[in-house]
């Protein structure tokens, strides 16, 4: 559970927390994970997806409603995939223990360029800001449960600084980490796009690691800076800057699926909050303690608030699935009968080939798809449907290998046909057929047919001397010769 | 067999590859039930595309080119297509992850175009001593078949599941073979036509199919009884024009091209008095000695078997 305030926590000392999204007061849900598709075998026949959503407000701050009662939530939610409205079969709101024994996976990213050494008002310097609050955070850490790793990242060995993160297990580890910190240096700049960019891979390759499944931990990648992006000469080559750096990055935290948490402190006129805002799937401006404790009370809100469902593929099997983009829009009717609905978000298959099944449906799950009897897939159809299709397109392969040729070249399957002439001068008068192809070479002419005339009996093959090799002829034998 | 042939058939071959790779990857796909990493069935995928479209690709060129189809050229044929199968689906995870959401369709087909082009110049590439265009080739037969495999994946996978993916990666293989096999056609000078031979095992071997093999300026081509098993090397051991001809020897005679003209030379080992008795070399039906240039249409004897030359550049 500490790991989940972290991200806030950090925002420490002394500045108040401004939740900085649209304006709008309505509530609605967010997406809090990837869509994924999951095996219900053997109670349904069809993959499933299971979709985990967050109740905020307008502003993407965690709302507190009244719910449907868990018998009547699944009831009450709709799922437009594609064009197919459907109901989920099971859907759930997950208690705090559950999540708790999920645990949560982060990475902490503390920017420690040279304007970090400023002092705030109430004394201490930006950075021993940041570090008492990552201690004051790991007060909650879970040993066994929670893993963090935190890295320091200016524009000097970015990349390579938050690659050689290592995700600490236990509290003593992770605060040997916060002490591990370097402290910011005046020549530091902020090579903040491509730490993000590092950071997720980072992420999603710890995450990668843990397996899958509905137990597994949730990834936070928490950016924590107090400026903009700037890289100059001397810092290292290739780092992502401009326009073109921020839309990559922006481009990846959306397709990433993980929560990313930005947090801006210190100064706000010097944070480039449009970045920020791009950078993250959620941010906040801090500046004082008291906006810090909100942090900590809207995260664990959040947890409280978020339901998690899982419905019927409105196709039959993951073939019919492949080369899909699945568009997933959800609604959930409250008691008060206010509907709540989501943004879309897209189930992207795989580019090349089939999607991959998920995971598998828990128990519950299972208990439920079979309860409720979703859509069968034509189990039958859905194993026969291959087969077909290689029979048939193997079939065509034959005929193209074996027959089509002989339509398309006969002469080189049939051999020369009745009548024609291998050789000019050699077709017979009034006889159709292929074109000669010239003049017969010597030794090979005949006196009309394709093939040469037999051997007379007086007929001989004389061999000349070496001197005049060139002129091998048929030749009559002597009449002595033949009379012997 | 002649040359159209050889495309027909490599390109049907490649269709087979496409199809193999096809059934294959559904059958693994089917067992695999907890997989976190969306990008394994890519990967899945296009190595076995690779796989199977280099190894039958090698394999029946090889065969069409006269040769035997040596078991050492048709793994390797694999082994590149399996790394440039691997290779594809690596470039496409940064592509899929930055542009996967906002333009599935162009995401898609840009993996298709990827995966034919890496595995086309792969295979290209395995011919790079005797033909460099092959790599070029196979590269834009492999970006033609991706784009139109790719599309009809995409674009048809709703009306059709499997059958249009199965004809997406029979697509992707047939033009990576029609690109590999298209190379020479193009880059050929003139070609040496079997017409027939007075031995029953060379007329059985090519008399039927018409045996055409394309020669190239600047290469040099052995003419021979003795089969070459491996590399087309364009000098070396064993013939590259291989005629089972009791009549010719093991190396009977050697074509060139030079400076826009090709020749026929009698090789050393049927050269001399002895050479010139014994084995029969002639070119418009007078006896080579040395060298001697040939001219489109020519008739060629070499041993009991009637060749015929035709030029690219034809006589004024």
């Amino acid at each position: 559970m500490a790991l989940r305030n972290l991200a806030i926590a950090m925002c420490l000392g002394g500045l108040s927390l401004m939740p900085v999204a649209g304006q709008e007061t309505r509530g609605r849900l967010e997406f809090a994970d990837e869509i994924r598709m999951v095996s219900c075998d053997p109670a349904a026949s069809v993959p499933c997806f299971r979709i985990k959503l967050n109740i905020v407000d307008g502003q993407g701050k965690p709302l507190g409603l009244e719910l449907p009662a868990p018998d009547k939530l699944a009831a009450s939610m709709t799922v437009k995939a594609g064009e197919q409205e459907l109901s989920p079969f099971y859907a759930t709101i997950p208690s705090d223990a559950t999540v708790a024994m999920r645990g949560r996976v982060a990475l902490i990213l503390i920017d420690i360029s040279g304007s970090m050494n400023r002092v705030l008002a109430s004394g201490p310097t930006r950075f021993d800001a940041a570090k008492s609050a990552l201690e004051h955070y790991l007060t909650g850490f879970q040993d066994g449960l929670d893993e963090v790793a935190i890295a320091a990242f200016e524009s000097h060995g970015v990349v390579e600084g938050i690659k050689a993160a290592k995700f600490a297990s236990t509290r003593d580890e992770a605060l040997q980490q916060v002490s591990n910190l370097p402290a910011p240096k005046p020549k530091n700049n902020t090579g903040l796009y491509s730490a993000v960019d590092m950071g997720l891979d980072v992420l999603k390759q710890k995450l990668a690691n843990t397996g899958g499944g509905a137990g597994a931990p949730e990834g936070l990648l928490v950016v924590m800076t107090d400026g903009a992006n700037e890289v100059f000469k001397g810092d290292d080559p290739g780092l992502l800057a401009g326009d073109d750096g921020l839309n990559m990055v922006a481009g990846r935290v959306t397709a990433a699926g993980i929560n990313v948490v930005g947090v801006g402190f210190g100064d706000v006129s010097q944070i480039d909050e449009k970045a920020l805002s791009r950078l993250s799937t959620k941010y906040y401006m801090a500046s004082d303690l008291e906006g810090l404790k909100k942090i900590f009370t809207m995260t664990r809100t959040t947890l409280r608030n978020r339901v998690q469902a899982t419905f019927a593929s409105p196709w039959g099997d993951r073939a019919s699935l492949a080369g899909r983009s699945m568009p997933v829009v959800v609604k959930l009717k409250l008691p008060t009968g206010e509907t709540l609905t989501s943004g879309e978000k897209s189930w992207e298959t795989p580019q090349v080939g089939v999607p991959l099944l998920e995971g598998k449906c828990e128990a519950p799950e299972l208990l439920a798809a079979i309860h409720l009897n979703p859509p069968s897939g034509g189990g039958w159809m859905a194993l026969l449907r291959p087969v077909l299709v290689f029979a048939g397109l193997g079939v065509s392969i034959l005929i193209l290998w074996f027959w089509v040729p002989w339509l398309v070249w006969p002469e080189r399957y049939m051999g020369v046909a009745p009548g024609s002439a291998r050789w000019a001068g050699q077709a017979q008068p009034g006889a159709g057929g292929a074109q000669a192809a010239g003049p017969a070479p010597p030794g090979f002419g005949g006196a009309g047919g394709v093939r040469p005339p037999a051997r007379a009996p007086m007929e001989k093959t004389v061999l000349y001397p070496t001197t005049d090799v060139t002129r091998t002829r048929l030749q009559v034998r002597p009449d002595k010769d033949t009379k012997s | 067999m002649g040359l159209y042939q050889s495309l027909y058939y490599m390109s049907v071959a490649g269709g087979m590859a496409g199809l193999y790779a096809w059934a294959l990857a559904a059958v693994i796909a089917a067992a695999l039930t907890n997989q976190q990493n969306v990008w394994v069935s890519d990967l899945l995928a296009v190595i076995l595309l690779g796989a199977f479209i280099g190894g039958l690709g090698v394999a029946f060129s090889d065969r069409y080119a006269g040769r035997r189809i040596s078991a050492k050229w048709a793994f390797f044929g694999v082994l590149i297509g399996i790394v440039c199968g691997s290779l594809a689906a690596v470039i496409q995870m940064p592509i899929t992850e930055r542009l996967g959401e906002q333009s599935p369709i162009l995401t898609r087909v840009i993996a298709w175009l990827l995966a034919g082009s890496l595995i086309g110049l792969g295979l290209g590439l395995r011919w790079i001593t005797v033909n460099r265009t092959r790599a070029a080739h196979g590269y834009v037969g492999g970006l033609v078949g991706g784009a139109l495999g790719g599309l009809m994946f995409a674009g048809l996978s709703g009306l059709a599941p499997d059958l249009a993916q199965a004809l997406g990666f029979m697509v992707l293989g047939a033009g990576i073979c029609f690109g590999v096999t298209l190379a020479p056609m193009l880059m050929k000078g003139g070609v040496l036509l079997f017409v027939s031979s007075g031995d029953p095992r060379a007329q059985a071997k090519f008399g039927r199919g018409k045996k055409e093999w394309e020669l190239r300026q600047g290469d040099m081509y052995t003419v021979g009884s003795t089969s070459r098993e491996g590399t087309p090397a364009k000098a070396g051991p064993g013939s590259s024009i291989f005629i089972p001809d009791a009549a010719i020897a093991a190396q009977h005679a050697v074509l060139f091209g030079k400076e826009g003209r090709f020749y026929v030379a009698r090789h050393a080992e049927a050269g001399g008095q002895a050479g010139l008795a014994r084995f029969v070399l002639r070119v418009r039906g007078k006896t080579v000695t040395s060298s001697q240039e040939l001219r489109d249409n020519d008739d060629v004897l070499v041993g009991r078997t009637a060749l015929k030359f035709t030029s690219r550049k034809k006589e004024q």
